[in-house]
């Protein structure tokens, strides 16, 4: 059923990992749909592109970027829209997401989701940018909030807000990613309650779910375990406010087995209950700190060795 | 009540990214220079909030930590067997100094090790020494055919062709669409394999060796070769014919056309059902 900015709301989906890649095209796995990095195949023109068509022809498929840098005061780059626009022509996604965040300035890239002030001069920066790239592609794009590890003195508008205006000022959707909401707001003593409550539960088009590392006195947005259970009732509360949402779970480090990513992805059936109820404590994290939205990368692969 | 604080998107990114790219600050920029036209930022401090549990600088180092560790584990992801090689503790060190050295321009994460068997030529170890270190120019060999093999492995190509079989027409064999060929002072292929393969190998000794890697069908393959099969190759990537490339070989060689026919005929055979050729 199509939501309220058109778009369908297509069930459970999970990230496409090249580990996966062979078992899904064995077993045909019952996953409602596949979100792809797609900086990972918009270059290539190798196996992992050749596979992504396989897979977009059997599942909906939907295009998630983490270099678009919208917030960015660099130019925006053009040849990177190009090669993002040509890939969607070939795997026809179901939309296009990125995040509100800029990843450099004087061309370089950092490769991170760095956070901006939210104020007046940001919030036009970033409208006029996304109304500029939903005019090249020729479709409205799909915006994230990001995990964030500082907040700005130069900051005046609460993130919440700052996304409220943004879509309605240029007609984009939300990708809600309820864990990044959860990692902010204990990083930078906000309610998550309130952050969720001031959205417009009506252009939320996905959300996000992904596990997270508790490192005592900050939260990093790891995607290399299970959800945490407070994410789980976050989810389960922002279930209620926008149930048009279709669901993706994120794993991007230690990728289990196919089966175990997609059971924990299931979980969020029980959820989505607003009756459901399961106690667990924060789990903190003595390990090493891991490293926040981790790049996923394509694995290569060599079939022969032979000697000749 | 706190002061308010004014500053431009552009310098703000600007005094952001100097901060995350150079956080020990060896390009002598004062990232604090790099605020242009602010009011009321005159620290770290006075610009980033702090939290009930963070200091400001702690909230910036989260993201600097991120940074360096994130492209590290990708440049760890391009250059296993390199990794291998050097030992995890040396590849970082080297593996930082480049990226610091040569920060990241393009959102493609596999151009990221695109200079790195230049920057380790640059900056070998034994640069100021008279008498070069051998596992030095091995490590430089392996770093190339790593990025290499990346390289091949995503490269566009035409992918619809035929096959050749043994009843094909000998003068309308061509290579393979992505067929490259290797030269190395040291046995690195064997040395790839042999990680790949979970065998641990050791660092090797020198010792000339050539390979050709093809991609058919998306997949990548790899077999050893000997230097006349490498110069033989050589001609048809260079565009020669069958016929003009035997002619050649025989003239450089020194051997009759009946010696290299005979030779000729195994290698055919064992090209053909490697899928080195097309017609």
């Amino acid at each position: 059923m199509p939501n309220k900015l058109g778009l369908p709301n297509l069930g459970l989906g999970l990230g496409l990992r090249s580990q996966h890649f062979d078992h899904i095209l064995k077993k045909s796995p019952e996953v409602d749909w596949f979100e792809v990095i797609s900086e990972n195949f918009m270059d290539s023109h190798g196996r992992p592109r050749q596979i992504l068509k396989q897979i977009a022809e059997r599942y909906p498929v939907v295009m998630h970027g983490v270099s678009m840098s919208i917030g960015s005061t660099d130019p925006l780059n053009f040849e990177y829209l190009k090669s993002l626009k040509t890939l969607a022509d070939e795997v026809n996604p179901a939309w296009i997401s990125d995040h509100l965040c800029w990843t450099g300035v004087l061309t370089t890239n950092s490769h991170d989701l760095l956070p901006l002030p939210l104020n007046d001069e940001s919030l036009q920066h970033v409208c006029d940018r996304i109304n500029q790239i939903q005019d090249y592609l020729e479709r409205p794009l799909i915006i994230e909030n990001p995990s964030t590890y500082a907040t700005f003195k130069n900051s005046t508008i609460p993130e919440w807000e700052f996304l409220r205006i943004m879509t309605e000022e240029t007609g984009c959707g939300l990708l809600l990613d309820v864990n990044n909401v959860f990692v902010s707001s204990f990083n930078n003593d906000f309610d998550p309650v309130e952050y969720i409550n001031g959205l417009p539960h009506d252009k939320i088009v996905q959300m996000h779910l992904a596990g997270h590392q508790n490192c005592g006195n900050y939260i990093i947005d790891t995607h290399d375990r299970e959800v945490n259970t407070q994410v789980w009732k976050l989810f389960q509360m922002t279930y209620q406010l926008a149930s048009d949402a279709s669901i993706l779970l994120e794993w991007d480090g230690n990728i289990p087995a196919f089966d175990v990513y997609h059971s924990e992805l299931l979980k969020s059936k029980k959820y989505m209950d607003p009756t459901f109820t399961e106690s667990a404590q924060e789990k903190i994290y003595a390990d090493q700190e891991q490293v926040s939205n981790p790049l996923n990368v394509v694995s290569l692969e060599l079939t022969g060795h032979s000697e000749y | 009540m706190e002061e308010k604080v004014t500053i431009p998107l552009s310098s703000f990114q600007l005094w952001m990214q100097q901060l995350l790219l150079d956080p020990y600050q060896q390009t002598n920029v004062d990232p604090k220079s790099l605020l242009q036209d602010s009011f009321n930022a005159s620290s770290l401090e006075a610009i980033v909030h702090h939290s009930k549990r963070l200091t400001a600088s702690e909230h910036i180092g989260i993201y600097q930590r991120s940074y360096i560790a994130r492209l590290r584990n990708c440049m760890s992801q391009q250059f296993s067997a390199l990794e291998y090689a050097l030992g995890e503790d040396i590849f970082c060190a080297f593996a930082d100094d480049y990226l610091a050295s040569t920060p990241s321009y393009n959102y493609n994460l596999s151009l990221l090790g695109k200079h790195f068997s230049d920057y380790l030529e640059e900056n070998r170890p034994d640069a100021a020494e008279e008498i070069k270190e051998d596992w030095i120019d091995f490590i430089i060999e392996l770093a190339k055919f790593e990025y290499a093999i990346g390289v091949i492995f995503e490269e566009k190509a035409e992918e619809e062709y035929q096959l050749a079989d043994l009843n094909s027409d000998e003068g309308k064999l061509k290579l393979v669409p992505i067929c490259e060929l290797f030269k190395f002072q040291f046995p690195v292929r064997k040395f790839y394999s042999d990680f790949k393969n979970e065998k641990k190998p050791s660092l090797p000794f020198e010792n000339e060796s050539y390979c050709v890697v093809i991609r058919h069908k998306f997949k990548l393959a790899v077999y050893d070769i000997h230097k006349d099969q490498y110069e033989f190759l050589s001609s048809l990537k260079k565009g020669m014919d069958i016929p003009t490339a035997k002619s050649k070989f025989i003239e450089n060689q020194k051997v009759t056309t009946a010696e290299f026919e005979n030779v000729w005929t195994r290698w055919k055979a064992r090209w053909i059902e490697a899928k080195l050729f097309r017609v």
